[in-house]
This record gives structure tokens, sequence and C-alpha cells, in this order.
């Protein structure tokens, strides 16, 4: 068969009339929005560029962040599924678990995606909460000392617990086909419980452990900003169908407009100022980028007021540098301070140089890398400054 | 286009000619890098050997590699045709490309790109990757090194070819 590469071609527009007579075809506007929200998220990229040349990173990262915080969301409600279902545990009951998968998360350097399932699988098995939270455990050490994936430690005691130790056996934690008939699953417990005793803290202590568990904070900093856009973006339902009916009568063109329209309100007062969202996801991105300075992920620029981009020369609706030139004077201590962090970040100088070029300027230091507990009460301090009141927001210490 | 195409061909059959013999000098690097690409040798010792290929409909074998005459089937194509539609697939879309026709080129470039459902299919693919790089090994490959001159130099034969239909109409 023979292979073609066509350098010009015509174009076929069948694909796009079709796409738009299945649009036309949905009946209810729950479901344009889902189509739109669908399409937007296979294109997304070119989305977010096309309401601005800054912004293609920044929203990129925002409607990330958002599918993240929905993906940690619909992992929680399937483990309160499987936690009701199985042991009938109550409300409080769940919280706690979800309080202790996020301690396990920040001790062991193993992320709650990996965990959930886990506890999950050890759920069905075991039908009891805190006898899978030991197997977790015990699991946890397991796999930190033989470096074996989760999942299949996890799978392995399950089915033991089950009744089946054949995946045990092949696991290679030192008992042969005789001694797995021999014992029963209590005893087995217990002597594998002392034998990979403190198997996941060794590992959380090695570099790979700390750069785990410091990867552990920046993720959940993530999932807490899309948490926070996640809310705004799913009441959006009125702005969603205002921006599928512009997709529906202007294309796909028309419904970025939209968006690009719809975005704007989302951020800013009608006077063009930063609104209370705008603000805050601006404090969130600065503390973001004073741990960038240290770990060299990402560092994010933060949205200017509206006349501000237009004094700079920034277009209609961009997020705007908030260190581009010399930065306006302010007397919020708070807000410099989060500019200042910014500036740090984005020129990447230390602080001390900083301080000489800037005299006067307030510099908020921030731990080395080998702490990641002072790291993220850092955090916890700047997203203590705006916590929502369901409590669901900001990064939670676990007794630290 | 296509049309410009076949406007040309009843106008004047030389200028038709000419251009793609004109095409043909513009994608020349694409085509000569991709000949040398392309192994001389068998790309894997199997491949020396003939092998047909499965299904009911069994014409030309696959295998076994044929070297320079493998090299010869990448060529540069104009082509005028009209888009016929079959089901969900059109054809003659293209309307200048290159293209390799010899029965091997589609297992040497393309394995590895979609799923491999057999444990020796996947040994082929892992070596040929090791060997010769990611699918889209020898002709994609040779193409990406060009593209931008070659799509600059073609656009300009397009608007040569438009502004002389457009002038004989």
């Amino acid at each position: 068969m023979a292979i073609t590469i066509p350098i010009i071609s015509q174009f076929d527009g069948k694909g796009i009339q079709k796409a738009i007579k299945q649009f036309k075809a949905l009946e209810t506007n729950g479901q344009k929005a889902a189509f739109v929200l669908k399409k937007m998220g296979q294109a997304a990229a070119l989305g977010f560029a096309a309401v601005g040349v800054a912004a293609a990173t920044a929203g990129k990262f925002m409607w990330d962040f958002a599918q993240m915080a929905r993906q940690d969301q619909l992992a929680q409600v399937q483990l309160a599924g499987t936690l009701k279902a199985t042991t009938k545990a109550t409300d409080a009951q769940i919280k706690g678990v979800e309080e202790w998968i996020d301690v396990t998360q920040r001790a062991t350097g193993v992320a709650d995606d990996d965990l959930r399932p886990g506890l999950n699988r050890l759920l069905r098995a075991t039908k009891d909460v805190s006898k899978a939270q030991k197997l977790l455990s015990l699991a946890l050490d397991i796999s930190g000392r033989t470096g074996k994936p989760l999942n299949t430690v996890v799978e392995a005691l399950s089915k033991s617990f089950e009744g089946s130790n054949t995946a045990l056996g092949k696991l290679g934690v030192g008992y042969s086909k005789a001694e797995l008939k021999a014992k029963d699953f209590a005893t087995i417990q217990d002597e594998l419980t002392k034998k990979f005793a403190g198997g996941a803290n060794d590992k959380a202590a090695t570099f790979e452990g700390t750069m785990a568990r410091l990867a552990i904070t920046f993720g959940e900093l993530k999932e807490s900003l899309g948490y926070y856009i996640l809310p705004y973006i799913q009441t959006l339902a009125e702005s969603a169908i205002k921006v599928a009916d512009a997709f529906g009568k202007k294309g796909f063109a028309g419904g970025v407009e939209e968006l690009k329209f719809q975005l704007q309100f989302l951020l800013y007062n009608t006077d063009g100022t930063l609104n209370a969202i705008g603000q805050q996801i601006n404090a969130l991105l600065s503390a973001f980028n004073s741990i960038a300075r240290i770990k060299n992920i990402y560092k994010f620029v933060t949205f200017e007021p509206l006349k501000d981009i237009a004094a700079t020369g920034g277009t209609d609706f961009s997020f705007g540098a908030g260190t581009k030139g010399k930065l306006p004077e302010t007397a919020n201590i708070t807000q410099m301070q989060q500019r200042q962090r910014g500036v740090t970040a984005r020129q990447g100088l230390g602080a001390s140089t900083y301080a000489k070029q800037n005299p006067g300027s307030i510099i908020v230091q921030v731990s080395p890398v080998t702490d990641p507990t002072a790291v993220a009460k850092e955090i916890k301090r700047v997203l203590g400054l705006s916590e929502r009141k369901d409590g669901g927001y900001g990064i939670r210490m676990g007794g630290k | 286009m296509k049309e410009a195409l076949r406007k040309l061909n009843s106008i004047d059959k030389v200028a038709r000619r000419q251009l793609t013999k004109d095409y043909a000098q513009i994608v020349s690097p694409i085509v000569n890098e991709a000949r040398g690409l392309t192994p001389t040798d068998p790309p894997l010792s199997g491949m020396a050997y003939r092998w047909k290929g499965r299904g009911a409909r069994q014409t030309k074998p696959v295998f076994p590699w044929a070297g320079a005459k493998d090299d010869r089937s990448i060529k540069p194509f104009v082509s005028g045709k009209k888009p016929r539609q079959y089901g969900n697939f059109v054809s003659n879309l293209a309307t200048f490309g290159v293209k390799w026709t010899s029965p091997s080129a589609l297992t040497v470039e393309m394995s590895g790109k979609g799923k491999v459902p057999t444990a020796k299919g996947k040994q082929m693919v892992q070596e040929l990757t090791r060997r010769y790089g990611e699918p889209g090994r020898f002709l994609w490959k040779a193409y990406l090194r060009h593209e931008a001159e070659v799509v600059r130099s073609v656009e300009a034969l397009i608007k040569d070819l438009m502004r002389r239909i457009q002038r004989d109409i």
C-alpha cells in the first residue's frame, strides 16, 4: 500500500459541516454547553491563544487546573461512594478518610490519585475502613522497600485477604508457596508489617522522595487553584450557554469571542479593575511564582487591571505581566509583597540582589526546597489570607 | 486548484507538463533526502525474505525489500483528479504531494503508529524504532526537513498557475 504526503490539498469541509449539523441537532442548552466545552477542551491551547498571546499559557494552565480539580472531585466522589456502599460510612468518617489520604500523600510522596484507587480496592476486599487503611500503609511500606508499583502490591494484598495468595507469592516478598498455603492472612500481615516497617518513610526521606513530596505540594496547589476556578466555571451555566449559542451561530471563532467576553467579566469589575476573584487568583499565582523560583516550574503572569493593560499597550483583554515595567505604588502591603514575589520569580534574582536593586522593597523569603513542610506552610499562610468558608480551599497541613 | 490544472491542460498541454516538471524540481530535495534515508539493504534481516502478507487478496508480495527499486518508487505527483467520496473516505484530495508506492513502504515507514496486537509485531516495531526512529521514519522525516522552503515554493508556483488561468479565461 502506498504512502502519500499531500503538500497542498483540497479543503474538505464535510467534517465541519457535520459538526455544525450535530450541534444543531442537540436539543437542550445543557447538551449544547457540554458539546462546546468538549470541543474547547480539545482545542484548549488554540482557544486560549485566541484571547491574547499572553493568555495562552496562563489560560491553558487555568483550564488544566480546573480539569485536575474536576478529576480530583470525581475521585473523591467515587471513594465516598465505595465507603458508603461497603462500610456504611457517615459523612464525618468519609471526611476523616480524605484527611488521612491528604496526610499520607504529603508524608510519603505518593499522590492521592494513586492512594484513592488503592484504598478503594482494599475497601472492597476488607469492607472495613481501618483494616483497609492498615493494609494500604503496609502496601506503601512494601512498595517503598521493593520498588514495586503501589497498585500491584495493593492488588496482591487484596487478593490475599480474599483467599488467593498467588499474587502475593509473585510479589517476591520472601514467601514460598508452601509457606503461603500454611499461614493465614493475619499472620502474613503481621510478618510483612515487621519486615517492611518504615519502607515508605525511608523512601520519602530520600532525595527522590523529597522531590515527590514537593511535587505533591505543587499538585495540591494546582488543584486548589482549579477548585477555586471550578465553581465559577460550573456555575457559569448561563455564560456557557451564551458561548454555545455563539458557537452555533457564528462557528468556532464566534464561540471563542464570546468565551473571551464572558471570561472578562469573570475576573474584572465593570470599571476594569480586578474583582475579588481576579485578586484571589493573583494571590495564588504569586504564591506559585515564589515557589517556582526554587523549583523552576511554572512562572505565571498575574492579571492586571484593564486600564493598566491599556496604559502598557496590552490588548483589550490579556493576562498582563504583573511585573511589566516599574511597579505602580500601592499602599496595600500584601499586594506589594505578592507583586514583588512575582518580580523575583520572573527576573530570577535572589532576594538579596533584588533588595539591593530596589531599596525599601519588602522581600519574603521562602524556605529551601529540602523542607517541603516549610514551603507548604508558607503557601498556607498566603492562602489563609483568602480562605473559603466551606473549608475546602487552601492547603491542609495534616496536623503539622 | 484542481480545476485550474484541468483548465490549463485544456488550454496548453505543454505548459501543464512544464508545471509538473517545475514542481518536481521544487520538491526534489524531499525526494532525494527520502531516497537517501531509506536503507539499501533490508531494514531488518527478516525483510530479505519473501512475505505476501495475510488476507484473501494477495497481490504483490510485501517483502523482500527491493532496495534501489524501492527508492525509485518515491516520486512527486501533481493530481488534477476530482475528489471522490466512498462513504466517509474521500479520495484524490491531494493536489501536490509526494508518494512512495513500494509494497513495503507502509510497513517500514509507519509500523508502530497504531496498536500492535502481537508480540512479534511489537518486537519488529521496537527494532525498527531503535534503528530508524519513530513512525514517519523516512519519507515523513525527509518532508519535515524541507517543509518550509518547499511549501513556500509550491505556493508561488500555484499563484503563477492561477494568474495564468485568470489571464487566459
